[in-house]
């Protein structure tokens, strides 16, 4: 069983691999409530620029862009590619309970597609992409 | 057949998603929902049909630099599902790099492919940067057939293996058939075959009379012969779909008909059914797609080949006010493709439509 602690350090992780990547143009705070025995445990977070940051604790959702609130299962299986997110929110694994648009929505996605392809690199050695031509050959229709 | 896990209905389902198609639906967002992206027209291939007149590469195809910036301006606008087709798609040498790059920005990616030069390792390779779905396109199970079709020895087998492939993946899968004089007997067992394969969408089209399959003096009697003919199949295909528990939509505009052949109660059950849109007839130009052209040029959806702007020195924020786009969400003009087609002129009601005008 995942726990929340778990995965409060898999969210911090997420943001650090997103840090290294091209920012969102303007901010973005996402709370997490994650369900906990009877209740939940909120983390959030901030990501804009050099203020990015990842904080245990519950933010006034008037303060958030993004609010979600899911399990440490769901979010742990989501996180490792598991879960598609489109299947964890159709499947109510994911309740989106605030988005004010598709961008700020788009910059989530990100943190999470940034954090499961790196955990996929790592795990599988391969980190080259940018620049390579198909193995198997397909770059050759360049020529036709 | 791949299994789906059955799920609960959320509580509050999806209330935010409803809102923001209906907003589409009203053409409200400041940009498309979607894009089908030509990245190149160089293919392997010679479909007798091919609607993008594929075959060699244009020599103004958007550089890697260029195309990376236009995915910069998607996610900035919130164009959150690319299709990246052509042509060959995997013919760009930069294609895993664009993919790379479009879900690092959180934009969801599918790929259309022949699959002629698609393997395993291709397939693990899309997956690993991040891309969620796979199409390819049928004309029929008979391989000889589609192979004739496509102009290439062993083109079917090659559709089949990547289907397949991207199944074992977990990716979204669909094949898509163009509907035919030749591929119209196949339609039914085609549509066998995707469910007993586990295929999560089966996606039937009409021929449009554009790209390689216009020209002809009798453009005008086969697009209408052509119209027919999709609404005979789709007509049978709901029959069938019946016998499955698969519900197959009505339309009246006869343009591209996606078909989920998951469980209505499974997570994998495509959002866009779940909420009704893909079951909502009418033509979705101006509201939740356009598509870009390998040098950047972009036109209302695929098989309207009128130029509405270049995302080589627009914004897609800037092009989604295009006169056409906003004509057409004011009018019901029907399909702009036959517009196109029967008249010359897009911004004109489709002749073929009783609906439009």
């Amino acid at each position: 069983m995942t726990s929340c602690d778990a995965i409060a350090e898999e969210l911090r992780a997420a943001l650090d691999v997103y840090r290294a990547g091209k920012p969102a143009r303007s901010p973005v705070t996402v709370l997490y409530e994650l369900s906990d025995g009877d209740g939940f445990r909120s983390y959030h977070t901030r990501i804009a620029g050099d203020e990015s940051r990842f904080a245990e604790g519950a933010l006034d959702y008037a303060e958030c862009d993004v609010v979600i609130r899911t399990t440490p299962e769901a979010l742990h299986r989501i996180l490792a590619g598991e879960l598609a997110g489109r299947e964890a929110v159709m499947s109510g694994a994911l309740d989106i309970r605030k988005v004010p648009s598709m961008q700020k929505l788009m910059v989530l996605r990100a943190l999470f597609s940034r954090y499961t392809k790196a955990r996929r690199r790592q795990a599988s050695g391969d980190c080259v992409v940018a620049g390579e031509a198909p193995a198997d050959g397909a770059g050759g229709l360049a020529a036709r | 057949m791949t299994a789906h896990a059955a799920v609960e209905a959320p509580a509050a389902p999806l209330a935010w998603l409803d809102r923001y198609l209906e907003r589409a639906r009203d053409g409200e967002l400041d940009a498309p929902p979607s894009a089908f992206w030509i990245v190149t027209r160089a293919c392997n291939l010679r479909c007798s049909y091919c609607f993008a007149s594929a075959g060699r590469r244009d020599p103004d195809e958007l550089t890697t630099a260029e195309a990376v910036r236009v995915l910069d301006d998607f996610a900035e606008n919130g164009v959150v599902h690319v299709t990246f087709l052509g042509g060959e798609p995997l013919g760009r040498r930069d294609i895993f790099e664009l993919i790379d790059h479009a879900t690092d920005l959180g934009i969801y990616v599918a790929i259309l492919t022949n699959g002629l030069l698609t393997d395993r390792r291709t397939v693990a390779r899309l997956a690993d940067v991040g891309c969620e779905g796979l199409g390819v396109s049928l004309d029929s199970d008979d391989p000889a057939v589609h192979d004739a079709v496509r102009g290439t020895a062993g083109s079917h087998a090659g559709a089949l293996r990547s289907i397949r492939e991207a199944i074992d993946r977990g990716m979204r899968t669909s094949i898509r058939v163009v509907t035919t004089e030749r591929s119209a007997p196949a339609v039914p067992r085609l549509f066998e075959w995707a469910l007993a394969e586990g295929v999560d969408e089966f996606i039937l089209l009409p021929l449009f009379a554009v790209g390689r399959a216009a020209g002809t003096p009798d453009d005008r009697r086969a697009d209408v012969a052509s119209k027919e003919l999709f609404f005979r199949s789709l007509a049978r295909l709901r029959e069938l779909g019946a016998t499955h528990g698969v519900d197959v939509p009505h339309q009246t505009i006869g343009c591209i008909q996606p078909i989920d052949l998951t469980p209505p109660e499974s997570a994998a059950h495509h959002v866009g059914y779940r909420l009704g849109f893909e079951r909502s007839s009418g033509c979705k130009v101006g509201r939740f797609t356009v598509s870009v052209q390998p040098n950047g040029d972009v036109y209302p959806c695929p098989f309207v080949h009128h130029r509405i702007g270049s995302l080589r020195s627009q914004g897609i924020r800037e092009i989604w006010q295009a006169p056409l786009l906003r004509l057409a969400r004011r009018e019901q003009l029907g399909c702009l493709a036959r517009s196109m087609i029967h008249t010359g002129r897009p911004d004109v009601p489709d002749p073929t439509d009783a609906a439009a005008g």
